[in-house]
């Protein structure tokens, strides 16, 4: 059981690659679902405790966001977030359709078609963790939520022990750029695979090629 | 699958299965699942209806054996991925319209619309590692239809607040325009009336001969109905300023009894043609007064006075009455006993250009009076009220706001010599600048008759500057459109030198625009009069510049 996961570099970056493999994969359905080219990429990824993540998350977030959740079931459970704040989520759904609402407020649709890009998005980093993690990650249908993420978050972690994998992601579409988060929240058995598994990537940095 | 329990008046499982998939049929929901190798094992009802294949047809075959190319290729990848990774996804109709080809029952598939969908696939594990992919399709057409005929509309609306807005721009720039014209017009039209006007008084007067007594009465005419063209063009000015929203108030305190003795006397000439008594109590409330613009509110009160005269039934009677409403208002009444308004017209009654039963009648009017005199009381903070019933005759009311101490009220000082008798002029010597013929003829017409005075006449303002310097003479008038120095620079010189520094110089122009009278009492004029001249007023107006601003030594000689 680790404790803390004050990841090297060179460990952060493989991470990171390794997410950005995933979410360039989600980036290509997307292109292809609304014809146009769409850019995905991860810039940041932190992993933290619980405790220090719900003490920096009011800072995090400082306006009511959209929210794409999916809750992930198997050898572990935990959650997957993608947060976007509310203005930018109704740009990005309004860049990705071919007949955008001219009302001020999300429609029913568009509500269900950003699920959509949030669906395709988590489930292309679950998979990501789930290589990883060489195990089996079963996901539930997204739901969409419009709230505070830090609150959200502070509900769903009730267990001190938890983890959260916090990534950065920008999203360009039609020459607009757009920046969320993406959230993975991780129970005690999953942090523990996770940890053993970046002991392996440590393992493998160290012998070397 | 996930193992049934027993049902409660059921027989085991196999009867438990039979409840469950009679309640998935029930479903007004698409639902099908497929096995491990992408093949159907269950299809209900729903699918049955919207596909027209049978669950005997679809068992066991995979989608695209049985949709061929319109079943979307994103169904496929995501079935792999529930199937293969046990994802769980959704497909918006936004972003995917029509992943199944589906119809409604009934509906010819080449004519049909299609049906639009949202479409979810979850994993669901079965016994020893088995493994099923469950697709729930819903029918969403209805929603986006509303959404689509929603946008239409929004556009639609949108795009008629810009028409409107537009519209409502150029009808504005129209309206400016419109004032404008008309505020040039004014200018324009009140040239030719100084000649008609002024001619015809000159006329009446006797000036050039005496008339025949029926030559009389055609000059009378003429004279009436240049000033009743006057009177309009005045009206139609307030109007367009009131719209313009370019008229300005000068609000101060009236006293009430004298305001209403003078507007009666104003209107006496009228009274006396038409033969109808004016009744009115003078004196009877000193103590009021009230906030008001002195000139507009004389000008409301005097069109309601006419109003009243004019109709009138013959040998008629018009009583004017102040009281006290409320608190802090007081209200002026003027009552006819004429034929009164029938009911049904007395909506169009402050209507601009609405003369209600006199439109080919003899009565004179536009039909502005009324609708000037509303907006005038408005703007003032009053308003215009009334009461008529056919047979006994109408009683219009202008109620104004009281001023808060009837004391201390300073009156204007009366408008100094007044009243039809031509006044008396000393010997003087008049230099008059216009370079209008037929106005220069009008006012050397009048000077011809009136002995004691010595016209001198410049056609510009250079000359008109040396004649002031050669001719010294006692009182100027002056046109204001000059060629060469306009009036405000001939003033500006005569001023500059001291010999005619202090000589009275009186502005005569078209222009009856207050902005254009203040800036020439500002500049130095001792007086504005407008064209068309009236006579008497100019007349009045030298008989009274001569009085102050010249002790006259000598006295009055015999006048006209």
């Amino acid at each position: 059981m680790i404790s803390t996961l004050d990841l090297r570099p060179e460990v952060r970056d493989a991470l990171t690659e390794i997410f950005n493999i995933g979410i360039g994969h989600a980036a290509g359905v997307l292109s292809e679902l609304v014809n146009d080219e769409i850019l995905l990429t991860v810039p940041e990824l932190g992993v933290t405790p619980r405790a220090d993540f719900v003490a920096t998350a009011g800072a995090l977030w400082t306006e009511p966001a959209s929210i794409v959740r999916q809750s992930f079931q198997g050898p572990f459970r935990g959650d997957a977030l993608l947060i976007f704040p509310a203005r930018e989520s109704l740009e990005l759904v309004r860049a990705l359709l071919a007949e955008p609402s001219p009302l001020e407020t999300m429609s029913e649709l568009e509500r269900e078609a950003l699920l959509e890009v949030g669906n395709i998005i988590l489930n292309a980093c679950l998979s990501c963790i789930a290589d990883l993690l060489e195990q089996e990650i079963t996901n539930a249908l997204p739901l969409y939520l419009e709230s505070d993420p830090a609150t959200l978050v502070k509900a769903l972690i009730t267990d001190p022990d938890w983890y959260v994998i916090f990534l950065r992601i920008d999203f360009t579409v039609k020459r607009q750029n757009m920046r969320g988060n993406i959230l993975f929240v991780l129970d005690v058995p999953a942090v523990t695979a996770f940890g053993a598994a970046v002991e392996k990537l440590v393992d493998h940095f160290e012998s070397g090629p | 699958m996930t193992p049934l329990v027993p049902l409660a008046g059921t027989a085991g499982c196999e009867a438990a299965a039979c409840v469950l998939f009679g309640a998935i049929d029930l479903a007004d929901n698409g639902i099908l699942v497929l096995d491990r190798g992408g093949l159907v094992v269950c299809w209900n009802a729903w699918m049955v209806r919207h596909t027209g294949l049978s669950a005997e047809q679809v068992a066991g075959r995979a989608l695209p054996e049985l949709f061929g190319p319109a079943l979307s290729a994103r169904v496929m990848a995501a079935v792999r991925n529930c199937l293969d990774h046990s994802r769980s996804h959704i497909l918006s109709p936004s972003l995917n319209r029509q992943p199944f080809p589906l119809t409604m029952p009934g509906e010819f598939a080449e004519r049909g619309e299609g049906i639009d969908q949202s479409v979810t696939l979850k994993p669901v594990p079965g016994v020893a590692g088995a493994r099923f992919c469950l697709i729930q399709i819903t029918d969403v057409s209805q929603a986006t239809r509303r959404e689509r005929f929603l946008r239409r509309q929004t556009t639609e609306l949108s795009r008629a607040v810009e028409d409107l807005q537009a519209a409502k721009d150029l009808a504005t720039r129209a309206n400016i325009a419109k004032s404008e014209f008309l505020t040039d017009m004014s200018h324009e039209l009140r040239s030719p009336l100084n000649a008609i006007i002024g001619f015809s008084q000159l006329l009446e007067m006797d000036q050039a001969g005496p008339l025949s007594d029926e030559q009389h009465e055609f000059v009378t005419y003429i004279h009436k109905a240049g000033d009743h063209l006057l009177k309009m063009i005045t009206d139609i000015l307030d109007l367009s300023k009131i719209e313009a929203k370019r008229l300005t108030l000068e609000i101060g305190e009236i006293e009430v009894d004298r305001f209403i003795h003078d507007a009666i006397k104003g209107v006496g000439g009228l009274s006396h043609t038409r033969g109808i008594a004016i009744e009115y109590a003078a004196g009877e409330r000193p103590d009021l007064s009230i906030r008001a613009d002195r000139t507009r509110l004389a000008q409301i009160l005097m069109n309601l006075l006419a109003n009243a005269i004019k109709y009138n039934r013959a040998n008629g009677r018009v009583t004017v009455g102040v009281a006290v409403p409320l608190p802090g208002w007081v209200r002026i009444a003027v009552a006819d006993t004429g034929p009164g308004i029938p009911l049904e017209r007395q909506g169009e009654l402050f209507q601009s250009f609405n003369r209600l039963g006199a439109e080919f009648g003899a009565i004179e009017g536009a039909g502005l009076g009324l609708a000037l005199s509303r907006k005038l009381a408005e703007l003032m903070g009053g308003a215009i009220g009334f009461r008529s019933r056919p047979g006994e005759g109408s009683t219009f009311w202008i109620d104004m706001p009281s001023a808060a101490s009837a004391a201390a009220v300073a009156d204007e000082p009366g408008e100094e010599e007044s009243g039809t008798a031509l006044p008396a002029l000393p010997p003087l010597t008049l230099l008059y600048i216009e370079d209008n013929p037929v106005d220069l003829r009008l006012v050397e017409a009048l000077f011809q008759a009136i002995a004691t005075v010595r016209l001198v006449t410049a056609r510009n303002g250079e000359e008109g500057v040396r004649l002031a310097w050669e001719q010294r003479p006692d009182i100027i008038l002056m046109d204001i459109f000059l060629p060469g120095f306009n009036g405000f620079e001939v003033l500006a010189r005569l001023r500059a030198d001291p010999q005619t520094r202090t000589t009275p110089v009186v502005a005569i122009s078209a222009s009856a625009l207050p902005a254009d009278v203040a800036r020439g009492l500002g500049a130095g004029f001792h007086k504005w009069l407008s064209k068309p001249l009236d006579i008497v007023e100019l007349l009045t107006v030298l008989a009274n510049l001569v009085k102050n601003c010249r002790p006259a030594p000598a006295p009055p000689p015999a006048g006209l």
